[in-house]
């Protein structure tokens, strides 16, 4: 008999392990049933496999659920992510910025200052039919000044627009016991913990009347800018089972804490995310009073500045796992450029699609001293409360940003990509007809580009998207592509104008090609429909100066206007210098855009089809207006 | 005529060896046999005039079957075997309790002597079942499970006959259904 060996219990699968049990009783040789699954043996070789797979599992999970990368269950990567600092939003409420006037000439007995609490403007919007409640959060203050007429505006900040939040309003509050360091657990998974509102009183009598004798706002320890003893902080944030905990500090670290006796009221909105996006009307829900006399509600003019934006849901798991380290990299303090990407995102990140920032040093103009933002704005949001998120994202860089450095927005340049694929296509491979496999190579490609680009450093590459094409049907036997980069821009129309655009990649030199490497779209100049182009039939020097002159005809870096039968304009209009992807249009009057369109489209040839990268606020984006692809039916196989 | 070539120091015959697989299986019965006892608390029995072991545990080793018994508690082991009770394995068994509560058909007797064939070929290819037979607690019953239903003790053995490689009797393993009412 040999001497056993110890036995292998690392692996994982259920089979393997009852292997290694049986390796383990063949060497011992006092049973020989293992290999009979009806043995007795194999019974109890189940049990032990099953066992140890079992804890396998347990303890492979438990390993996952420990780092921040593998992670599977919410609570875990929220717990991972406390841990680096970072708290996870909680739904947002869709915000709006309102305009409240209150005519109440003739009503008497009413003092010329008037007061709104938070809560007591409270306004109804309606959206496919269902209600959402938006209400103020800040309190808002007007001097009617011997009018009558009271215009509202916030009490911290007079000169900005009152901005009102969704969300029916709840309170919860909490005795505070003698125990140290409680937790206070507000059962309510959609509260908005941006908007919350900490109050803490002195005693049950006082909390009974709000705004009564004694209590204190306290503030959120993330809009701390500065913590001494006698700060007063609260952290809410999301615990294990979804809802939310509320703490405070011990009395040392964290400034002041409530004392046994006092009561801890949480104001706070139950809000329904970014359902309430993209509300237009807003009116009155709730009458308004002033000094006690209710104000009747054809004197109440509330009158919207922006429609709802900014709603969102809980921050996914995946959102987590990406942000975490980069917000604890950035230690709440805006010093590299992904600093800013990062602080502006968490505190915006309901209105920002994508961001991205940059040094002046690495801007292609170099502007030292300042940073560059730019960002892609979600869908649905004007001008107004874009302007207003600006704002925001200016003061929050004040409050973090190291002095002396600026912050600069820059709105995302978008080149356009279009593909020309031909691909070869085998009928008898397939029961699909030609034009039903064309189109699903046109949505292969659209979903290529879907998911590839439109976001900030992503990059085109020409290989995956064959690859994609290929994959489309097995009678797809081959492929190739043609890619033409698009820029647009807006003419300034009966005015000579210059008008210069950057591609964000080298572009083809002149002589690469018989055809066209820059040319536009159609416009009209003197009442002539005709399109730029870069000169195919010029005379370009060959020979440096001092040399005896030598010429040859062919395609040019300049620029002419010419018809669609190819009768020239404009001698030269302008330049383009492949190194640098940039194309120089000089004194061109655009009389009128046909088609109903406000923009010229100026196409290149990139140096390297292959691949285009975006770097800084370039974004790609696919124009398949200007794409085609095309079956060449072959035979083979 | 054929030449045969003849190395030397090799014979010409072919050695024909058996190798004999011993079968040993555990016990599941579990019983420990006699040995050391553990934390042992004696009583002096004034009857039998003897010390009687009143607490501790026997940790002898436990019994094992061997040979042709391994070989039978294996069999048992698939007949009273249910599908989906075997981890990772979820066909193995006879299924036979699954039919009690089965609508009994005509076919039913020939469907149950199918699968215990089918079983028995699959997971213990050291027995081949030669006979599969139904009795009441004493009396084999008349063909067709539907008269089932008619005996008076509810109950039903059924006995599978089969035989295992090198021995020449035959074995017999028994798996008793009742029904409570």
């Amino acid at each position: 008999m040999t001497t056993p060996t110890t036995i292998k219990s690392s692996e994982l699968d259920f089979q393997n392990l009852k292997e290694t049990l049986k390796t383990f009783l063949k060497q011992s040789g006092e049973f020989h049933d293992y290999d009979f699954e009806g043995a007795g043996l194999s019974n109890i070789l189940d049990v032990l496999a099953h066992n140890t797979h079992l804890m396998a599992l347990i303890a492979n999970f438990s390993l996952n659920e420990s780092y921040l990368v593998t992670a599977q269950l919410r609570p875990s990567v929220v717990s991972l992510a406390e841990s680096l600092g970072y708290i996870p939003d909680s739904k947002k409420s869709a915000e709006a910025t309102v305009n409240l006037t209150i005519n109440a000439v003739g009503v008497p007995g009413l003092a010329e200052v008037a007061v709104l609490q938070p809560g007591e403007l409270v306004l109804r919007g309606s959206k496919d039919d269902i209600d959402y409640t938006f209400t103020n959060r800040d309190a808002l203050i007007a001097n009617a000044q011997g009018t009558g007429v009271y215009t509202f505006t916030p009490f911290d900040a007079p000169d900005e627009p009152i901005k009102v939040y969704e969300g029916v309003e709840r309170d919860q509050n909490f005795i505070v016991g003698t125990e140290e360091d409680t937790v206070y657990v507000v059962p309510d998974p959609s509260i908005d913990i941006e908007t919350a509102i900490i109050k803490v009183f002195a005693d049950q009598g006082s909390s009974v009347v709000d705004g009564g004798s004694a209590f204190n706002i306290y503030t959120n320890l993330l809009d701390a800018t500065t913590i001494d003893e006698a700060s007063r902080l609260y952290v809410l944030r999301e615990a294990p089972n979804g809802y939310y905990e509320l703490t405070f500090g011990n009395g040392n670290s964290l400034g002041q804490a409530p004392t046994a006796g006092n009561v801890v009221n949480v104001n706070y909105l139950r809000n329904r995310g970014k359902e309430a996006n993209n509300i237009r009307s807003l009116t009155l829900k709730q009458p308004i009073s002033i000094s006690e006399t209710e104000i009747s509600p054809d004197n109440i003019a509330v009158t919207m500045l922006s429609t709802t934006a900014g709603g969102g849901d809980k921050e996914t798991i995946e959102s987590i796992r990406k942000n975490a380290p980069f917000q604890y990299a950035a230690q709440n303090r805006m010093v590299t450029s992904l600093d800013y990407s990062s602080l502006i995102l968490k505190k915006f990140s309901t209105f920002i699609e994508d961001i991205k920032s940059w040094g002046g040093e690495d801007d292609p103009r170099p502007d030292y001293g300042k940073v560059f933002t730019s960002i892609v704005w979600k869908e649905g949001l004007d001008n107004s409360t874009i302007t207003e998120v600006r704002k925001g994202i200016i003061a929050l860089a004040d409050d973090f940003s190291i002095v002396s450095f600026d912050l600069k927005f820059t709105d995302p340049a978008t080149t356009y990509i279009s593909t020309q694929t031909f691909f070869q296509f085998n009928p008898s491979m397939t029961g699909i007809n030609s034009s039903t496999i064309r189109s699903n190579v046109e949505r292969n490609i659209a979903k290529y580009f879907e998911e590839n680009t439109g976001k900030f450093d992503q990059v085109f590459r020409r290989s995956n998207m064959l690859t994609v094409v290929d994959a489309t049907d097995p009678s797809v036997l081959s492929s190739r592509s043609n890619t033409v980069i698009q820029r647009r821009f807006l003419p300034l129309l009966n005015y000579e104008y210059n008008y210069e655009q950057t591609f964000p990649t080298a572009l083809q030199v002149p002589d690469a090609s018989a055809e066209a490497t820059i040319y536009s779209s159609l416009f009209t100049y003197k009442n002539q429909i005709c399109f730029i182009r870069n000169k195919l039939l010029d005379r370009v020097r060959l020979t440096e100066q001092g040399q005896a002159t030598q010429f040859r005809v062919g395609p040019s870096r300049a620029l002419e206007v010419v018809t669609q039968s190819g009768r020239v304009l404009i001698e030269n209009v302008g330049e383009y210098f492949p190194e640098q992807g940039r194309v120089v249009i000089s004194g061109l009057r655009v009389q009128n855009v046909p088609g109903g369109k406000n923009y010229i489209k100026l196409f290149a040839v990139p140096a390297n089809q292959s691949v285009v990268v975006s770097e800084l606020n370039n974004i790609i984006k696919f124009d398949p207006e200007e794409s085609f692809t095309k079956a060449i039916v072959v035979e083979t196989r | 005529m054929a030449l045969r070539r003849v190395t030397p120091g090799l014979k010409d015959k072919t050695l024909a060896t058996s190798r004999v697989r011993k079968n040993s299986d555990i016990d599941l019965l579990f019983k420990p046999k006699p040995g050391v006892v553990q934390d042992p608390v004696y009583r002096w029995d004034p009857r039998t005039q003897r010390m009687v072991l009143i607490e501790g545990q026997m940790i002898g080793d436990v019994y094992k079957k061997e040979d042709a018994a391994a070989v039978v508690q294996s069999v048992e082991n698939i007949l009273l075997t249910n599908d989906f009770e075997k981890p990772y394995l979820p066909f193995f068994g006879a299924n036979i309790r699954s039919m009690l509560f089965e609508t009994v058909e005509n076919y039913t007797e020939e469907l149950v002597r199918s699968e215990i064939i089918k079983s028995v070929q699959l997971y213990e290819p050291r027995a081949t079942v030669v006979n599969v037979e139904f009795w009441d607690s004493n009396k084999k019953l008349p063909q067709g499970m539907v008269i089932l239903r008619e005996q008076i003790h509810n109950s039903v053995v059924i006995k599978v006959e089969f035989k295992i490689d090198n021995y020449q009797e035959s074995f017999v393993a028994k798996v008793n259904m009742n029904r409570l009412r």
